[in-house]
């Protein structure tokens, strides 16, 4: 569905910040994009939202050439889910999801049924119409969250930009919206999920790409990229991937886990 | 049926109310405004003056009566719901635009622009109609030089924008500085003092004529466009990533506000207070959605600078200076409303 070919992208003339990117995302894939802090993965996701223009490479959807796209026919195939965050005025919940029809409204037309039907379903879906007339800036970080996918869904994109959709949400809400991800996979969206918690690619993910210094050092199923040693030359710190068998139900899951103390590194164990 | 009424939420049939009861409000404010002023007079004899333009009827007034009601009140009023309404819609634009509640319409150093204009003028004795002229040009120029600085250095950065217009105004103002220095003590210096305070005391029909067209223009530029205004309040980015030509309605609301705001300011002076608080009390009545701000605040904004412009008229003798007044007044209704107005603030 979506391809990235060779990407190239440079701030600066001569300082490279994606060298040659290249992935590929199909119906229900949810991409896992792993990385340390500055090594491109925001700027490959203003790529892919036109809000930034590669410097070569190409990114095709569905056989079209996108950077040829305009802005409103491309947020008919991507929408982006931000961090929440707020805003500058007292929207109600219901108006920031509206805002998601805007590709599909002429210029100077009312949102019509079409549009309010869409809107309503998109909350509906995530159990939270009761938000609907709600203050946004009154809302938890996790409802926020909520409200802004409910947007993107609302745009009616079959593919999904979240960038750290469970930044400075507690515990219970990152877990909420990993389950989320995955049930909108399973409705059939493509999700490309920038995250820094590599567990996530085990949760949610069937699909992971590591990148460092505006390359893609690896791509592939969860299992066979990441591993002890994938992640520690990625982060720079050692990092132990083991599989467990979960008490209650017997299932198998992998889980990373961070050598934070010194005797952590397994040489001196006896 | 019972979709379609679910589908009309509260919050829009509280908006139509309000909307309803802000035009009852202003036709009452509109006829009662002719009954202020020096010479007395009935309301059903201004109606019959006006009637006495469209229908036989006949006149048991003082001619000089229809000068006063048509040539002097008449457009005063009319100027007062313009200004007031361009000055709140223009603010209630850029406060979306910039994504910050504490931007006033002369951001892009428009006031600054034309006060120098209007003051340069004066010194070198022009007319009245020269005097609007030139605030006029330099307003706009004052916009394009702000413009170009943030296009040529800042690309498509908003905050660049903002301080583009800063340094505009700052230049601006020093020039008006230099100009009041060379304006003589007698007549220049003070006519300069007192425009730069604001009033609408030689508003004629003319200057209606003149803000209609340009007014009509802009508003509906903005209309068109509302949608994605809006969504710019969520951000640049995230409006790009929303199909929103952002340069395009960027573009859009700088030249609407902007001619919005020159032709009032041509008309009247610098008249402070309004663009930037009645977009606030718009929200607190209908809602942070844009669309509905601009119509409450063209309302709101009418509406108070037509009662603000009333008791101007109405004091005896004096004539306090419009810009000075809507401070004066409306900073006590502020603060009173502003418990209720905290909400979604924090």
């Amino acid at each position: 569905m979506l391809k990235v070919e060779n990407l190239q992208y440079s701030y600066v003339r001569d300082q490279m910040v994606l060298r040659d990117v290249s992935l590929g995302l199909k119906c229900h894939d949810v991409l896992c994009l792993l990385g340390p802090n500055g090594t491109g993965k925001t700027t490959l996701l203003r790529c892919l939202l036109g809000l930034l223009k590669p410097s070569g490479g190409r990114i095709i959807l569905d056989g079209q050439d996108m950077t040829a796209m305009s802005l409103r026919a491309r947020a008919k195939y991507l929408a982006y889910v931000p961090q929440a965050s707020s805003m500058a005025f007292p929207y109600e919940s219901e108006e920031i999801v509206l805002m998601g029809r805007i590709a599909h409204q002429r210029v100077g037309a009312s949102p019509g049924k079409a549009d309010r039907r869409a809107c309503r379903e998109a909350m509906e879906s995530l159990g939270i119409s009761h938000l609907r007339r709600k203050l946004f800036n009154r809302l938890s970080g996790g409802e926020r969250q909520m409200v802004l996918v409910a947007r993107a869904m609302a745009q009616q994109a079959q593919i999904l930009a979240m960038d750290e959709p469970t930044a400075n949400l507690d515990y219970g809400n990152q877990v909420k919206i990993l389950r989320l991800v995955h049930h909108l996979s399973e409705q059939g969206y493509s999700i490309l999920l920038v995250t820094h918690f590599p567990d996530h690619a085990f949760l949610a993910c069937n699909q992971v790409a590591l990148m460092k210094d505006g390359v893609v050092k690896a791509r592939g199923s969860p299992e066979a990229v990441v591993t002890s040693e994938s992640l520690s030359s990625l982060y720079g710190t050692d990092v132990s991937v083991a599989e467990t068998t979960l008490c209650d139900c017997g299932m198998k899951a992998k889980v990373c886990v961070p050598l934070i103390r010194n005797g952590d590194n397994g040489k001196d164990q006896g | 049926m019972i979709e379609a009424r679910a589908l009309i939420s509260t919050s829009a049939r509280r908006f139509r109310l309000t909307v309803v009861i802000l035009g009852v409000l202003l036709a009452v404010a509109f006829i009662t405004s002719f009954l202020i002023g020096r010479y007395e007079i009935s309301i059903s004899t201004v109606i019959d003056i006006f009637l006495s333009k469209i229908a036989q009827v006949e006149e048991y007034w003082d001619g000089k009566l229809d000068v006063v009601v048509l040539g002097v009140r008449l457009p005063r009023i009319i100027l007062a719901i313009l200004v007031g309404g361009a000055l709140s819609v223009s603010g209630a634009s850029y406060q979306t635009l910039f994504k910050n509640p504490l931007v006033s319409p002369d951001i892009l150093g428009v006031s600054a622009g034309a006060g120098f204009g209007a003051a340069l003028a004066m010194i070198n004795d022009a007319n009245w109609v020269v005097v609007q002229g030139s605030a006029f040009v330099f307003g706009l120029i004052a916009v394009l030089v702000a413009y170009g600085i943030a296009n040529l250095f800042g690309g498509r950065s908003i905050t660049v924008l903002i301080l583009g217009g800063i340094v505009v105004s700052s230049l601006f103002q020093a020039m008006l500085s230099i100009v009041k220095t060379l304006a003589d003590t007698e007549n220049q210096l003070p006519s300069i003092t007192f425009w730069l305070m604001g009033s609408l005391g030689r508003g004629v029909n003319r200057d209606v004529l003149f803000m209609l067209p340009t007014l009509a223009v802009s508003l509906l530029l903005l209309f068109l466009f509302r949608h994605h205004v809006n969504a710019l309040a969520a951000g640049e980015d995230e409006a790009r990533t929303m199909g929103v030509n952002v340069t395009l309605v960027k573009g859009v609301i700088v030249a609407a506000s902007t001619l919005m705001t020159v032709s009032a300011v041509s008309i009247c002076g610098i008249v402070g207070w309004v663009g930037l608080v009645i977009p606030h009390l718009a929200r607190m009545f209908a809602g942070a959605s844009y669309s509905r701000i601009m119509v409450v605040s063209f309302l709101l904004g009418g509406l108070f600078l037509l009662c603000v412009d009333d008791i101007v008229r109405g004091v005896p003798k004096v004539e306090v200076p419009l810009g000075v007044l809507t401070a004066i007044i409306g900073t006590p209704v502020f603060a009173a409303l502003l418990p209720r107005l905290r909400r979604g603030w924090t």
